[in-house]
Parts: C-alpha cells; sequence; structure tokens
C-alpha cells in the first residue's frame, strides 16, 4: 500500500464554518455599507424634514416669543429644538442684534446649515423679520445612527453565523465525520479475516438515502467484490495447486522412471533399495534382490537398430513388472540392459524360483514389432530375447552396494556359464 | 372663653419679595394695621416663585389645630389662587383673597366665595383698572402736552406690563387700554410682559427701542419695571426720561415718589397696598360678629389715586419712615356703629 504523505489533519466541518465565517462578514461588511449609504441618505432627508418641522412648529412661536421679548421662552425653544437629534446646534440672531444659541457651536464649521428667517407677528416699519434662524445638522447622530445600525447588523449576523456554524457542525458530525470516521476506521482494519465482517454505520433510519448512504453501499459493494475475488484467487490457486501437484507427482515419477521402460530408474533404485534394506534391517524381514541383464544385446542392437532394441528393452521391462507381486516387488533399469528386481519379504528361494521363472518365460515374449523385417514367405524364427539372472539375499547389515555389488557378480556369474541361466547364492 | 377673648391669629402669604418696595409696603402697612386691631399677624414671603406658595398653605394647614391661625389672607398671583383655596378648603381656617381675587373663568369653574370652597369667606381688590387707567391717562396727556408725536402725526405708546394671568395686572392693563381707546392720536405699538421684574423690563426695552424708534411714551405696570426700561434707555443712549421720553408707572416706593419730583416720571398712580390692611379691618369685623356680606362678599374698591407731586410730598412726610402713624380703628363697623359702608379709599390717609 503506498504511503500517503504526512498532511494536517482539518475536518470539512472546520473548512466549511471558516468559509462560512468569511462569507457572513463579507456579507455583513457589505449590507452595512449598503444600509450605511441608505442611512447617509435618510439622515439628509429626515433633517430636511426636521428643518420643514422647526418652520411649521417652532418658528411660529419662536416669533411670538422674538415679538413679545420673551427671552426665556426664546432659550427654551432653540433647547427644544436642538433636543431633536438630528439637529446639533441652533443659532437665532434678533433684528436687534441680539444672539441666542443652543447645542453645541463647534458643529456649525462641520454639519449643514439651513437659514430660516423669522416673520413678525405683526408689521414693523422697516424691518421685514424678527430676526433669522440657523440651524446646524448633527453629525453624530449619523454616526450614533450607523453605530446602533452597525451593532444591530452585527449582532444579527454574529447570531445567524454561530448558528449556522453550529448547525454546520452538528450535522457534518452527526452526517458525516461519525460515518466517514467509522469508515475510515473500518477500511483501515479491514484485513483478509474481517473482510467477512459487514461495514455498521448504525445511522438512525431516514426517509431519504445520502451520499453516506451510497457509500456505505460502496463500501459494501466493495467488500462483497473483494470478498468475491479472494474466493475465486482461493478457487484459483487450489486449481493451480493441483495442477503443479500433478507436475510435481509427473516430475517426480519421471525423476524416478527409467523414460525408455517405465520402470524405475538407477537414481530411484539409490533411493528405494537403502530404505527397503533399512526396513528389512529394521524389522529383520528377509530382501532378495534379482539382478537381470538382456543376454547380447549390443549384439541384437548393433543387427536390428536400436529402435528394436528399445522395444526389446521395454518388453523385457513389462513382463518383468507383470510377472512380479504388484505394489511389493519393484523393478529399476540399473543400466542400459540390466534391471534390479527388488523382493522384499523374499527369502533367496523364492527369489531364485521368480528368477527361473522370468528366465524361462521371458523368451516366450514374442516382439510384437512390424519393423523386424522378415522376409515375404521365409520362416524366419522369430526373434526371441533371454536374459542372466544374479540372485542373493540381503545380509544383516551391509550396505545397498555390497548387496548390488554382490548380485552384479551372480550376472556375471550366470554369463560366463553360458547366459540364460539363474545363478543365485546368500 | 368668647372667641374674641383670644387675639385673632391671621397669617398672610406674601407672593412677593421682602425687598419689593411694593410687597414691602403691603406688609409694613399691614403689620401696622393688625397692632392697631390687637390681630396678631403671621406672614411668610413667597418670593416670587408661585410654586412656593402651596409648600407655604400645606406647611401652615398641616399645623396641629391649635397652631393653625384663623384667616389666611391669599392672593392669586399666577392664577395660584384655585389651589391655594383648595388646600386651605376644609382645613377651619378661613381664607380671605386680597390684592387680586378669582379671574372670571376661574370663578366659573370654582365658584365665588362660601360656595364650592365653604371656607373662603371673601375678597378685596383694589379697582386696579383704575391704574392702568389713570396712569395712562396722564401719560397721553403728557405727551401731547410736550409734542412727542411721531413723524405719522401719532403718539406712539409702548406698554410694560406685570403678567398676563394676574387678575390685577390683567385689570391694570386693560385701564390702561380703555385710556388708549379714548384716544385716537394714541397708537399702542406693543404690550411685553416682565414679570414685575426690573431686570427683565431692562432686557425687553432694549428690543423696543430697536423695534420701535418711532415711541415716546412708556406706560409700565409697576415702578420696577419702569427703573429697569429707564436703564435700558441709559444703557443705549436713546434718550432722556422726562426730556425725550416719557414713563408713566404705579406704586408709592420712596424711589418712584422721588422720580416723580424729579420729573423721570411722568404719572404715577398708587396707594392700593393699603388693600392688606382694608382686609383685615373687614376680617376683624367679621370675626367680631359683623359679616362683610352685607356689601357684597367680593369687594372691588377705588384705592388707586393719581399721585401729583404735592401728594407724593405728603405721603413721604406720613409714611416715608414707616406705618406707625397708620390707624384703620375708624374703619372698622365694630369699632364704630356709626360707619355704614367701608370706605377704603387712599386719598383719605393722607
Amino acid at each position: 500500500m503506498p504511503h500517503m504523505p504526512q498532511r494536517p489533519f482539518r475536518s470539512i466541518a472546520s473548512v466549511l464554518i471558516r468559509r462560512t465565517i468569511v462569507l457572513a462578514v463579507l456579507c455583513m461588511l457589505l449590507v452595512f455599507s449598503v444600509q450605511s449609504w441608505l442611512l447617509r441618505a435618510q439622515h439628509q432627508k429626515q433633517f430636511e424634514m426636521a428643518i420643514n418641522d422647526v418652520a411649521n412648529t417652532s418658528v411660529p412661536l419662536l416669533a411670538v416669543a422674538l415679538w413679545d421679548i420673551e427671552t426665556q421662552a426664546i432659550a427654551a425653544q432653540l433647547q427644544r429644538i436642538t433636543q431633536k437629534p438630528e439637529i446639533g446646534y441652533a443659532r437665532l440672531q434678533a433684528a436687534g442684534g441680539q444672539r441666542f444659541e443652543a447645542g453645541n457651536p463647534a458643529l456649525l464649521a462641520q454639519g449643514v446649515s439651513r437659514q430660516i428667517a423669522i416673520p413678525s407677528p405683526q408689521p414693523v416699519q422697516g424691518a421685514s423679520a424678527l430676526g433669522v434662524l440657523e440651524l446646524t445638522g448633527n453629525p453624530d447622530y449619523l454616526w450614533q445612527g450607523l453605530r446602533t445600525e452597525g451593532l444591530r447588523i452585527l449582532l444579527g449576523y454574529s447570531l445567524l453565523t454561530a448558528g449556522i456554524c453550529a448547525l454546520i457542525a452538528f450535522m457534518l458530525k452527526q452526517l458525516l465525520q461519525k460515518p466517514l470516521s467509522t469508515v475510515a476506521e473500518f477500511a483501515s482494519d479491514v484485513c483478509p479475516r474481517h473482510l467477512t465482517t459487514p461495514l455498521r454505520l448504525n445511522r438512525p433510519p431516514q426517509a431519504h438515502s445520502d451520499e453516506i448512504d451510497q457509500l456505505e453501499a460502496g463500501v459494501i459493494k466493495l467488500q462483497t467484490a473483494l470478498q468475491e475475488h479472494i474466493h475465486n484467487l482461493d478457487d484459483l490457486v487450489a486449481e493451480r495447486t493441483e495442477q503443479l501437484e500433478r507436475l510435481l507427482e509427473e516430475i517426480r515419477h519421471l525423476s524416478v522412471t527409467d523414460g525408455l521402460t517405465g520402470t524405475f530408474n538407477r537414481r530411484a533404485l539409490q533411493d528405494r533399495l537403502p530404505a527397503e534394506i533399512d526396513r528389512a534391517q529394521r524389522y529383520g524381514r528377509a530382501l532378495s534382490v534379482i539382478f537381470m541383464d538382456i543376454d547380447r544385446f549390443k549384439q541384437f542392437n548393433d543387427t536390428h537398430g536400436h529402435a528394436l532394441g528399445d522395444e526389446v528393452l521395454r518388453n523385457a521391462a513389462s513382463h518383468v513388472s507383470a510377472s512380479l507381486r504388484h505394489g511389493v516387488d519393484w523393478v529399476a533399469r540399473y543400466g542400459g540392459e540390466e534391471f534390479v528386481v527388488v523382493l522384499p519379504e523374499t527369502e533367496l528361494d523364492a527369489a531364485m524360483a521368480t528368477a527361473q521363472r522370468l528366465c524361462r518365460s521371458l523368451p516366450e515374449q514374442p516382439l510384437e514389432s512390424a519393423r523386424v523385417a522378415r522376409p515375404a514367405g521365409g520362416s524366419v524364427p522369430p526373434l526371441t530375447i533371454s536374459a542372466s539372472f544374479g540372485v542373493t539375499a540381503y545380509r544383516a547389515g551391509e550396505s545397498t552396494s555390497a548387496l548390488l555389488a554382490r548380485a552384479d557378480a551372480l550376472v556375471y556369474e550366470a554369463k560366463s556359464r553360458g547366459r540364460q541361466q539363474v545363478v543365485g547364492r546368500t | 372663653m368668647p372667641l374674641w377673648a383670644q387675639a385673632q391669629t391671621i397669617a398672610f402669604i406674601n407672593p412677593g419679595k421682602k425687598d419689593e418696595p411694593f410687597w414691602r409696603t403691603v406688609s409694613e402697612s399691614m403689620h401696622a394695621a393688625s397692632r392697631s386691631l390687637g390681630i396678631r399677624l403671621e406672614e411668610q414671603f413667597a418670593e416670587r416663585q408661585h410654586l412656593s406658595t402651596f409648600t407655604i398653605a400645606k406647611a401652615i394647614a398641616a399645623r396641629p389645630a391649635a397652631q393653625r391661625p384663623d384667616y389666611v389672607i391669599l392672593t392669586n398671583d399666577y392664577g395660584t389662587g384655585p389651589e391655594l383655596l383648595r388646600i386651605f378648603d376644609g382645613t377651619g381656617i378661613r381664607s380671605f383673597m386680597a390684592f387680586s381675587t378669582l379671574t372670571t373663568p376661574e370663578r366659573v369653574q370654582y365658584g365665588g366665595p362660601r360656595e364650592q370652597f365653604k371656607d373662603w369667606i371673601g375678597s378685596l381688590e383694589p379697582r386696579a383698572q383704575d391704574a392702568g387707567y389713570l396712569t395712562a391717562q396722564a401719560l397721553i396727556a403728557k405727551g401731547r402736552a410736550m409734542r412727542a408725536h411721531g413723524p405719522d402725526g401719532k403718539l406712539h405708546l409702548l406698554a410694560i406690563a406685570g403678567d398676563r394671568s394676574t387678575n390685577s395686572s390683567i385689570q391694570r392693563n386693560e385701564g390702561m387700554q380703555r385710556a388708549v381707546r379714548q384716544a385716537p392720536d394714541v397708537v399702542l405699538q406693543q404690550t411685553v410682559y416682565a414679570g414685575w421684574s426690573r431686570a427683565k423690563a431692562q432686557e425687553q426695552m432694549g428690543w423696543l427701542l430697536h423695534r420701535h424708534p418711532q415711541a415716546r411714551l412708556v406706560w409700565t405696570g409697576s415702578d420696577l419695571m419702569a427703573f429697569g426700561a429707564m436703564d435700558a434707555l441709559a444703557a443705549a443712549g436713546a434718550g432722556q426720561p422726562g426730556s425725550t421720553v416719557w414713563f408713566s408707572s404705579v406704586n408709592t416706593s420712596l424711589q418712584a415718589l422721588q422720580s416723580l419730583h424729579s420729573g423721570q416720571l411722568a404719572a404715577l398712580a398708587g396707594g392700593h397696598f393699603i388693600a392688606g390692611a382694608w382686609a383685615l379691618v373687614m376680617l376683624y369685623d367679621y370675626h367680631h360678629g359683623r359679616d362683610f356680606a352685607s356689601e357684597g362678599l367680593e369687594l372691588e374698591r377705588p384705592m388707586f389715586t393719581l399721585f401729583t407731586p404735592a401728594m407724593a410730598r405728603r405721603y413721604q412726610q406720613r409714611f416715608g419712615q414707616g406705618f406707625d402713624r397708620l390707624d384703620v380703628r375708624p374703619y372698622s363697623k365694630v369699632l364704630n356703629p356709626t360707619v355704614q359702608r367701608y370706605q377704603f379709599g387712599f386719598a383719605q390717609l393722607l
């Protein structure tokens, strides 16, 4: 499994919450700037309305107070005018030079000002107005409004954002984090042994399925597929193993079988014979060995060709094999035309009898080869083969090679006596 | 023990200030009258703070019965009368209104003496119209004599009145207006209300000089307001009282009498301060069994006198050092069985 590079973990919820907060702040700023702009316009209008209001309500009263020279009433009236939040400073310049003011004179420099002439309630000679009222807006009122609005927006958005973030956190925890963590844990715990364990998210039942359900289904599908895949692999492995075993068996067979005759080969003999000797030695059983050598085989080969020679060898081998106790006695090709017959649990005389029987019956085996050229109409006697036999029994404690050497010597003895005979000795 | 065996106690809530010439004169003349009648007079000044009259009244009404006065003399300055009457009604202290009684609309609402307010036994007012009428008439005559006409051939008059709500003030203004109506050559330019205050009158006069430069006659409702207006004239350098601008006023303060002498005041009416003393006479008689109901529960009597310089001299000789020489006993019906009708003028005292 390729290892992923280690990156710091950050949950989707925290990313979403961050994004939400950023978005909320941006929205808030946007709304606040729009609100500020609207508020500004509104305040302008409010100031104008306040001016109109003053012109309609306070000015007549001021006119009367000015006419009646009620300076306290004038001052009180100005105070009342400046109590309007839109108006920060009011100054009344009377026709006689007297001046009244209320509010903050510093605003005169920064605020918007309007002038209203105060008409005389009674005609006066040479004077059109009793005085001029100058009203200055209150920038603080706008700031205060903006502050209030800003706070309102901030509070509203904060609450909304907090709510949304809480909801996101909760929903994601419930809907995503737990199931995903479970899936992740499950996936990291998955191993062939646990593969059959189904994924369980334990989610409350819902009317609709969602991505997590899809994920769950996907995981289950993956699990099933993996399981099937593993299962198939098992079958495949079993099949291949069987094939291999067959092959091995074949190889093993080939490795101990002589390719030409189908008997054990020499290597098999060298493997098996010591085991037989061991057994005989351990249990004190009898064991005999027959050494068989096809007579004049070289000559035959030269005369009739190798193919026929081979057939001779095959025939001899199959004949010998057929005449033995199946599953007990066995034959191995020792050399070119030499065979060793191993007879476990067999005393020398019984081995001798077997050898005699083979000696007699071998030549009677016809050579069924079409390749033997026969002159037409000629009564050529069929080709026969014979063999010389050396028989010996195992002597307690002797080695394989000693046993074989003795049997070999006995064959040699049989050859020298004129072939096609059995020589046996313990 | 008969009632009269005990000294009769009367409380007076003086609406003015202790240092206000007119109300000080009222105070002194009442104390002199109470001494001559053997009345125990208790006086408290509201110092022109009309809300404090209620405080004073409530404190008097809240006293234990033994310490309460038999009578209380009230004024209806700034419309405080009905509330004062309400405070004392049902306490057993009998109320009497002097100088100014309930206005006509107030009377419609609250009724007259001994009606809604059972303990309100009556009132005595100087005929305030006289003060306004007499001084305005004399001022107009002076203007005509001095040829104080404007370019339009009219006499331009300014009026500095006391207040808009006190009955006596309204009556004085009404008297002035009546005199103006009777004089076709006079234009009343404007009436302002200085609230009996010298400072406010000075301030308003400053404005008026600028607003009505052609006005040469100034009618004032009280001596202090006249002096305030003269101060403004001097401050503006707009003329001389008695030579380019003529003033009339009301009240017999020492300074007012001296100004009449020097010619700074063209006309002065006064003497109505005596209403307090006359009220004591009525209450003395009432207390001793002679109810004034036979003459009327609410008396309005001419007390204002238009002073000549000679009268002013006589007044100063007689009362310049105080009112020790004031003896009101000859005017009581209880003490003088021959008196059939109260003689509540002022000139007879000089």
